[in-house]
């Protein structure tokens, strides 16, 4: 039957610190994190379908270095780390970002699956952090799938990540090999949720294999 | 090191005399398969087996004549596990030399005795190496290396479509159709299909389809097992055949339009009643058998017509009336405090769906009346820019067209197109004039 040839796509964020801390090690583990990430949703037919990849850096300032695109069409950017941690701008960037790329649901037809975001940081963020989220958090919390908010390092603040999400995760560790096991378990994730068949049943949550003995929920309560 | 390939020929007794760079290449040509070896030939002389190679070798001797005395203390020397000697001969070789020959190379690994070739001809020069190709295949892979293996590549990304263990003990068939010459000249058509995810998994497919006829009433039923649900297409198949049939078993001789809602509620309850009695037979929790439920009853008069119906969870039951007029008898399902959750039938006591329960009067016949499950009015979105051209349509085209006993696999096929990004089980229940 020929039906009209529009997509329900979900999209992805992936908000990547590149702050002067992730130099070296952690800068390539990451780039090569997301290039996994996009290797192994090319190789998973659902996830080829309706995945839409998004990457959004943030140092000196934020920047969506990917625009949301098909994992067909998605680019995986260059990296590079330096600078300071402006975590407040990421967020209001993301906010920008979903206004424009989100297709909502509209009469007589559903939009885009809810987003899924995965943020990672391994400091202290350096702006003013709190207005972009409590504004983000006004205008778009309850609209999002899932927001992941991996805290590495012994730097870190998860408290500041909690005000963010409840879906805090902890690492000490920043080796390569953690990192890899934490976009390991971000690709799976994605890959778990796109293939989710029912419509109304996949609007939020995220389904999401267990977690490497590397990383722990970090959770205030 | 691979093995350096040694060929010796006896320049002796030829018409004309062979030609070294020819040999070399036909040598190399055959060697292309076998592995990346270099070959040298060279003429017979007096020297020649003080001037085997010293690296490791596989030689090959054709001989015409018979050898300069003084040779045997040499090869014996040059002979050993690295250095392979195999002899040819044309029939001027002397017998003497072959037996000695014979003799020094019969322990070496694949050991052959010399190979006699017919007449002094290039032809035969030819076979000459393929009989040597022949032993060299043979020293593989002990003394020849291997091949390099094929070079690895990534499979593009694809779907498979792996069948659903039929041995289950509740196995239902991965595509089904059905159909039913109905009352008052209608005909009913059932088609469902399983979907992406479930044909790429070897899963069930979860969606179900019945259909029920009386003299007076023409009953369709669909339902969408939810994918969460492990016995999902138990819950899916009990709801539609258990309704469809106690509305069948209780509808009246002479029915009158007020027996319509009682009789959805009937099919209800049936449907209901049955997930419950299967989960505490089994011991199962009910939520395995979590499915939808769109169940309608059509009641055609002479020039009018009744219609009850019910549903609950996703999917859309529209109908089309003689004047092309289209009517959606469903709205789309979803949970009013946008929770996400999917609405089941066990997800809220019987009255609640009891009440859901409608009976539309037309005072015209209905051309046709579609029940699908939301794998299929998903893929209508937005409903009132596609149903008519592409549901209704395609449905007079390329269904409605045939008899009644084509018009299943038709339907089928109808409802089995590929589409990016729509993965879910498809079931369509249409009920025609016809």
């Amino acid at each position: 039957m020929n039906t009209e040839d529009y997509v329900r796509r979900r999209p992805v964020y992936l908000l990547l610190d590149t702050s002067g801390s992730m130099r070296g090690a952690p800068i390539q583990a990451v780039q090569q994190g997301v290039t996994m990430i996009h290797q192994e949703l090319l190789n998973n037919p659902h996830a080829l379908e309706t995945v839409y990849l998004s990457v959004i850096t943030f140092a000196d300032s934020a920047q969506q270095v990917a625009r949301l695109a098909s994992v067909e069409d998605f680019k995986p950017p260059t990296l590079r780390a330096e600078g300071q941690t402006a975590l407040g701008a990421a967020i209001r960037l993301l906010g920008h970002a979903f206004e424009r790329d989100l297709i909502p649901n509209s009469e007589g037809r559903k939009g885009d699956y809810r987003p899924l975001v995965f943020l990672l940081t391994d400091g202290a963020p350096t702006d003013d952090w709190r207005p972009a989220v409590a504004e983000f958090k006004a205008q778009r919390g309850s609209k999002i799938g899932a927001f992941v908010a991996l805290g590495c390092g012994t730097n870190v603040n998860t408290e500041t990540l909690r005000a963010i999400t409840n879906d805090v995760l902890y690492m000490k560790d920043t080796s390569p090999d953690a990192l890899k096991q934490f976009f390991r378990w971000v690709s799976s994730s994605i890959q778990k949720t796109s293939q989710r068949i029912e419509t109304i049943a996949t609007e939020g949550g995220l389904e999401s294999p267990p977690l490497p003995s590397v990383m722990k929920w970090d959770r205030s309560t | 090191m691979p093995p350096l390939l040694h060929l010796i020929v006896d320049p002796r007794g030829w018409a004309t005399p062979p030609d070294t760079e020819m040999l070399s290449a036909l040598l190399q040509a055959r060697l292309r398969d076998l592995a990346p070896l270099s070959a040298q030939v060279q003429l017979l002389d007096e020297r020649w087996a003080a001037e085997l190679p010293q690296a490791a070798a596989v030689a090959l001797l054709i001989l015409a004549r018979p050898l300069a005395d003084g040779w045997q203390a040499a090869l014996q020397a040059w002979l050993d596990d690295q250095h392979l000697l195999y002899i040819a001969f044309f029939d001027g070789a002397a017998l003497d030399d072959l037996r000695q020959l014979a003799t020094l190379t019969a322990a070496q690994p694949v050991a052959r005795a010399p190979h006699r070739l017919a007449a002094q001809t290039a032809s035969q020069l030819n076979a000459a190496l393929t009989w040597f190709e022949g032993v060299l295949k043979k020293l593989q892979p002990a003394f020849l290396p291997e091949p390099p293996p094929p070079p690895v590549r990534l499979a593009p990304t694809r779907w498979r479509n792996l069948p659903s263990n039929q041995q289950d003990a509740y196995a239902y068939p991965d595509w089904l159709t059905l159909s039913a010459a109905g009352a008052q000249g209608y005909s009913l058509i059932g088609a469902s299909y399983r979907g992406r995810t479930h044909a790429h998994q070897g899963s069930f497919r979860d969606d179900a389809v019945a259909l029920g006829v009386t003299p007076h009433w023409n009953i369709l039923a669909v339902a969408d097992g939810a994918g969460t649900a492990t016995l999902a297409r138990i819950g899916s198949n009990l709801a539609v055949t258990s309704a469809v049939e106690a509305i069948r078993a209780s509808a009246p001789d002479a029915p009158t339009p007020d027996d319509l809602g009682r009789a959805v509620w009937v099919g209800l309850e049936a449907a209901y009643h049955a997930l419950f009695n299967f989960a505490n037979a089994e011991y199962l929790p009910v939520g395995d058998l979590n499915t939808t439920l769109q169940l309608l009853i059509h009641f055609p008069l002479e020039t009018s017509c009744y219609v009850g119906v019910v549903h609950v969870g996703d999917g859309l039951v529209v109908a089309e009336a003689v004047d092309g007029q289209i009517y959606s008898l469903t709205e789309p399902d979803t949970d009013p405090n946008d929770g996400g959750g999917t609405l089941f039938l066990t997800s809220a006591p019987l009255n609640q769906w009891k009440r859901r329960a409608k009976v539309y009067q037309f005072d015209e016949r209905l051309n046709l009346v579609a029940l699908m499950t939301d794998g299929l009015s998903s893929d209508l979105e937005p409903y009132d820019e596609l149903l008519q051209p592409n549901l209704f349509g395609a449905l007079r085209q390329r269904v409605l067209c045939y008899p009644l006993p084509l018009r299943e696999q038709a339907l089928l096929s109808l409802i089995s197109y590929e589409r990016r990004g729509s993965f879910d089980d498809r079931t369509l229940a249409v009920l025609a004039r016809t």
